[in-house]
């Protein structure tokens, strides 16, 4: 198993590894959850935007899920060779965003459908 | 179809019992044994959640929303889709992308767990939200069920 050393400064040297970096996937992660909070937002009140989801995969749910995914990859693959490098000791900033972010998130799209049916 | 959903349940009780494992084993101040455990059920959680998106996704598109949703929307309790569906089918796209990055923060800084407080935290925060998100689905997943029975009686 690899181990990560870390210096006097705080950080890692670099080992060999087929997992992404975790301050990668965490960004990844933020990013890939504020989209699927906005397109869901986005499509529910544009009929346009929902059309297109539809006509992308023949379901709109399937078409957010995919871009969800393309956006969760192309920041954690852009960002894992910079953030990879750093290796941070302390990750209380990554896991505060990622939590909080998921949280956050969750609340919004409960109320925004709470809403949404209440407005008819 | 409709025989996909007890996998999805299945899959998203194994995910939460993955995503626990994780965090028992950091408590625990992990040991070499232990390190290896928590990144076996980090592995496991993934595969759950993935697993569980295919499963649940496919009952969704080809049998929910030609037989289900419109028996909900027509019945006494049409709240059960335009709320607890709409969220959950939402909510749940969230979870690959957490299960994604407690694996990454386990195999990552596993070693380092026992003198890495923040490190701890992360597992706690990640794991611990997933666990709310699953738990939060499977109670809209027992609304929705509850409003399509209300509509077939109904």
């Amino acid at each position: 198993m690899s181990q990560l050393d870390t210096t006097s400064s705080g950080t890692s040297a670099e080992v060999k590894r087929w997992w992404p970096d975790v301050a990668a996937a965490s960004l990844g992660a933020i990013m890939a959850m504020l989209f699927v909070v906005a397109i869901t937002i986005a499509s529910e009140l544009s009929s346009s935007l929902m059309s297109s989801l539809k006509s992308m995969t023949g379901h709109h749910w399937i078409s957010k899920g995919l871009l969800s995914l393309g956006v969760f990859l192309a920041i954690t693959i852009i960002a894992h060779p910079i953030l990879s490098r750093r290796h941070p000791k302390d990750l209380t900033i990554w896991g505060i965003a990622v939590t909080a972010t998921a949280l956050l998130g969750a609340v919004v799209i409960i109320l925004f459908f709470v809403g949404h049916y209440l407005t008819g | 179809m409709t025989l996909l959903i007890a996998p999805h349940v299945v899959f998203g009780e194994l995910a939460i019992l993955s995503f626990l494992w994780v965090i028992v084993e950091v408590i625990r101040g992990p040991s070499a044994a232990g390190v290896l455990r928590a990144k076996v059920a980090s592995v496991l959680g993934v595969l759950a959640i993935f697993g569980e998106w295919v499963l649940a996704g496919t009952y969704y598109t080809v049998d929910y929303g030609k037989n289900v949703k419109p028996a909900i929307l027509g019945g006494p309790w049409p709240w059960a889709h335009g709320i607890f569906t709409e969220a959950k089918e939402h909510i749940y796209l969230f979870l690959p992308f957490l299960s994604v990055v407690l694996l990454a923060l386990v195999w990552q800084y596993g070693g380092l767990m026992k003198g890495n407080r923040s490190a701890r935290f992360m597992v706690y925060g990640v794991a611990g939200i997933s666990i709310l998100l699953l738990a939060l689905s499977a109670i809209m997943g027992y609304m929705i069920s509850n409003g399509y029975r209300e509509a077939l009686v109904h």
